[in-house]
């Protein structure tokens, strides 16, 4: 199962007339969004919207039925067990797509402020301003210890440009980090707190 | 040795609001309740001056300090001994404070003049800057590291006694590292008291447990420069005139630090 499948049933399965729906279902061999809503008290389209969640998880089989001119549509189990498994290894970040490799720097004037932590060697959090006008708002990002000492060696605006993974050597953090220091590194470019120069990305 | 300044020169006023304050509490309340209690006033606060003066020499070790709060002990003996004063005791109590007020206030025009009470964070920015030619402002309000080097605690601690002795920079001693921080005559008061011990925001210069040796410069010392210098350089260049500073303490050549400062010929009282 995909996350966001996964995040879809957690969203659903976590109603309070979750466990009455498919109780209903367990005991009746087919039922309707409408009468499903009648018998639990709940809007129709509330069921409704349930039950289409569920068939569109496959959890559901629905069959399309015309009482008179009007066609509705009849949902049944598909299976007695809903099980949840989300591969996380999946959203692991990989090393090789050129970042390392970046030449990177503090972007002049980036207007964020960097908070040093208690040990000194390294930056605590950063805060950048986000939005224009009435909207403008500070963000603060608290750090891990290896995104901190990788910031602490970040090159000011002015100096000259280091590569990521010169950074990383520099500020003595391992290369099991570079997962969370590459996030780091594109979140701040996204705020326009770090650059590349001469580079396209 | 002359060159041109690379710094604006100094307008802050800082360095005469204890004078300040004094004169207009002495004219309000001359005004408002009379002589006698406007100079009862002004003998209270060199009484205060006196013990805060103190507690600076008992930090620093800097004896313009003592010599200063000599001359506010004796100021306050004089001004609040006078005859028609609240405080009046004896002549002789008298005659000594009027004694001891001059005598120590003279000492202290000469230490001021001669440099040996001045607080040198423009010498070091002064310094830091020589070697800086390129003007590509860079500002940012973190530190820089400047690189890893073989020193011992001990050396440091040393490096931090003298500095403070001679009104260099300001140490805090950290369990992981020393901070050395500087200051000019009107920012001398934002380190001198107990209760204000944040230098985060201040120019410093740290020497870690790790050797590991860093730079900040606040914005307001960076203002103070006529160009936008560049900004990573001029860190680098303060970081390593304090390892230079270092080098040269180890080697027992700390009056040649002394003199380095003296020969930039920077006004005394800025």
């Amino acid at each position: 199962m995909d996350f966001k499948a996964a995040a879809k049933l957690g969203h659903y399965i976590s109603k309070d007339y979750a466990r009455d729906v498919f109780e209903l279902l367990v005991n009746y061999r087919t039922i309707s969004a409408s009468e499903a809503a009648s018998r639990l008290n709940l809007h129709v389209n509330t069921a409704q919207e349930f039950l289409e969640a569920m068939a569109e998880l496959d959890i559901l089989s629905k069959e399309q039925v015309s009482e008179g001119k009007r066609p509705y549509f009849r949902y049944s189990l598909k299976t007695q067990q809903i099980s949840m498994q989300v591969d996380l290894s999946k959203m692991e970040r990989k090393s090789s797509d050129g970042i390392p490799a970046m030449r990177i720097r503090e972007r002049k004037d980036a207007r964020a402020r960097f908070t040093t932590g208690r040990s000194g060697q390294a930056i605590s959090s950063v805060a950048v301003w986000t939005g224009t006008g009435r909207e403008r708002k500070e963000r603060r990002i608290n750090l891990t210890t290896a995104q901190g000492k990788f910031l602490y060696h970040l090159p000011f605006p002015d100096g000259d440009p280091m590569t990521v993974a010169e950074i990383m050597t520099k500020a003595g953090v391992d290369e099991t980090f570079s997962a969370e220091v590459v996030d780091i590194f594109e979140l701040l470019e996204c705020y326009g707190v770090i650059e590349s120069p001469g580079s396209k990305t | 040795m002359w060159l041109l300044s690379k710094l604006r020169p100094e307008t802050s006023i800082n360095i005469l609001l204890p004078a300040i304050i004094t004169l207009t509490g002495l004219a309000v309340l001359w005004i408002l309740v009379g002589r006698v209690y406007a100079w009862l006033f002004v003998a209270a606060v060199f009484l205060i001056y006196s013990l805060l003066s103190f507690s600076v020499f008992v930090r620093t070790r800097s004896a313009g300090y003592l010599v200063a709060s000599l001359f506010q002990l004796f100021g306050f003996l004089w001004i609040g001994g006078a005859k028609e004063g609240l405080l009046y005791v004896s002549d002789q109590l008298l005659l000594l404070g009027k004694f001891g007020a001059l005598l120590f206030g003279g000492w202290l025009q000469i230490l001021l003049l001669t440099r040996k009470m001045k607080w040198r964070g423009r010498e070091i920015l002064e310094l830091a800057a020589l070697p800086v030619e390129d003007v590509t402002n860079g500002f940012t309000e973190r530190p820089r590291p400047v690189g890893k080097v073989t020193f011992s605690r001990e050396d440091v601690t040393e490096l931090a006694r003298f500095a403070s002795k001679n009104l260099i920079a300001m140490p805090y001693i950290e369990p992981d590292r020393i901070v050395l921080a500087t200051a000019t005559m009107a920012q001398s008061f934002r380190h001198l008291y107990p209760w204000r011990r944040d230098y985060s925001r201040d120019t410093w210069v740290s020497f870690g447990s790790d050797g590991q040796v860093s730079v900040n410069i606040s914005q307001d010392d960076y203002a103070k420069y006529r160009q936008s210098l560049s900004f990573d350089q001029l860190c680098a260049s303060l970081g390593n005139l304090f390892l230079e500073f270092l080098e040269m303490y180890r080697r027992g050549e700390g009056l040649q630090i002394i003199d380095r400062m003296n020969t930039l010929r920077i006004n005394p009282y800025t």
